[in-house]
């Protein structure tokens, strides 16, 4: 059921992985919005006047006011609209997780994959592997095997939000730059959630395609 | 009905495990304290928080919680009655995450680069640092504009989240090398801060600035001395 909520806009750039958490969130929910893609070469007023402290997409801009921090934007967009796809667990010491393996993605996983690509792909990290596998280790943890693939068994949680976009951008840095991510015989049950997301409907439209991403990277390559 | 059972291991100087001080005292909830030795970290802190093996961590009925702003926030979910910290209305409750999000970005990356980096960087680090807190001091003005917190009448998230760095301002401009702005320049910053420091679950268990001058002076002396 859609839910029709006036003046929800999206401030947002296609590859980037946080505008995508934020696109994946609203679609998940049935959340109608307009989409105003940005031109971070040429900011426009309304995103410096949205986000003034840090300058950056996405922003939410529901009824007026603005959110920023990707993270952030998503648990707004679940308090307020909690009836439709439930992303934090009702668990407070679930919910912990999910806050903790967001911000150890972040730190970790999210930060080596920027540094890498800054790099042109010079950046080592012989902790990336390890990291994989403790999210591996998590999925296991936190996951259901029997109801889905999914932090959130069956269907997409609020970790499986965060997670989303390296569903395309991995492959990606792994076809046009060499990143060597974990095999699956290291992240099996990594493998088969990031599987499960570019097959879902809503990531399948809040998502780009993993060869757009691939000409978007490859352009950024050749232009430095 | 079963007590429950709190302990938090902690670091005296560290900002972090002030948050969550901060967050359990200004709620009266009683916990155990354990002082860590970050040399010698002890196998509780080894096994609670495996993946970073730092402070803070609360145990909780025996489950760990780890990272500062997940622990205050988990606070505030389990013993919402008192002193809520999060705003009820889910855009004030993004603005305080963000301003408590703004604080680890923006002010700790800085300080952090204070004690650490050299030459052009450390001017940068400054800079950085200086611009952070002029940004609280703005924001102050437009999200409780005549309030003295975050939270209007009483500390919020956010305010936990920041405040913590009023102890370490001395320690940081020894560091820096600086004198940070006075209140003709940041009014409603040093408004909050009288307010912050005035606060009796604050008074509690917050170091003497001095002390923790002490302690970054001692921080940059190793970067310096390894240089």
């Amino acid at each position: 059921m859609a839910c029709h909520d006036q003046d929800v806009t999206l401030l947002s750039f296609w590859p980037s992985p946080f505008s995508m958490r934020v696109k994946l969130a609203l679609l998940l929910k049935g959340i109608e919005h307009e989409d105003l893609p940005q031109d971070l070469g040429n900011k426009s007023k309304l995103l410096l006047e949205s986000n003034p402290v840090h300058k950056k997409v996405p922003v939410l801009i529901h009824k007026g006011k603005p959110i920023a921090e990707s993270a952030i934007i998503v648990h707004y967009i679940d308090e307020v609209w909690p009836g439709t796809s439930p992303l934090l667990p009702q668990d407070a010491f679930l919910r912990a997780q999910h806050r903790f393996w967001t911000d150890f993605f972040e730190k970790k996983i999210s930060d080596y994959l920027d540094r890498f690509i800054r790099s042109n792909g010079a950046a080592v990290n012989e902790e990336f592997i390890q990291d994989c596998l403790l999210l591996e280790g998590a999925l296991a943890e936190l996951g259901d095997e029997e109801e889905g693939p999914f932090f959130g068994g069956a269907s997409m949680s609020f970790l499986d939000v965060m997670l989303a976009p390296s569903a395309v951008w991995i492959p990606a840095l792994e076809q046009v730059m060499g990143l060597k991510p974990a095999s699956q015989e290291q992240c099996p049950r990594l493998h088969k959630l990031f599987g499960a997301v570019t097959e879902h409907p809503s990531a399948k439209v809040a998502l780009p395609q993993i060869e757009k991403l691939k000409e978007f990277t490859q352009a950024r390559l050749v232009s430095k | 009905m079963s007590k429950d059972s709190v302990k938090l291991l902690n670091f005296w100087p560290s900002m972090f495990g002030l948050r969550v001080r901060y967050a359990l005292d200004l709620k009266g909830v009683s916990y155990d304290y354990q002082e860590e030795s970050l040399s010698n970290k002890s196998k509780e802190l080894l096994e609670a928080n495996p993946i970073y093996t730092k402070i803070p961590v609360l145990i909780h009925n025996g489950k760990p919680i780890c990272e500062s702003l997940v622990i205050i926030d988990y606070i505030d979910s389990v013993w919402p009655g008192s002193h809520k910290l999060l705003p009820e209305d889910p855009y004030e409750k993004a603005v305080a995450r963000f301003w408590a999000d703004f604080g680890d970005r923006k002010l700790f990356d800085a300080g952090s680069r204070l004690r650490r980096a050299m030459g052009e960087e450390h001017k940068k680090a400054g800079e950085d640092f200086k611009w952070a807190l002029m940004k609280i001091d703005e924001a102050l003005g437009t999200i409780a504009p005549g309030k003295p917190f975050f939270g209007g009448d009483a500390m919020n998230f956010a305010d936990v989240a920041l405040a913590p760095f009023i102890c370490w301002f001395k320690g940081y401009q020894k560091v820096g090398g600086f004198v940070l702005p006075g209140p003709e320049e940041w009014p409603n910053l040093y408004k909050w801060v009288d307010a912050v420091n005035s606060v009796d679950a604050i008074k509690k268990s917050t170091p003497s600035p001095d002390k923790v001058a002490e302690f970054a002076e001692v921080l940059r002396k190793r970067v310096l001395g390894a240089a």
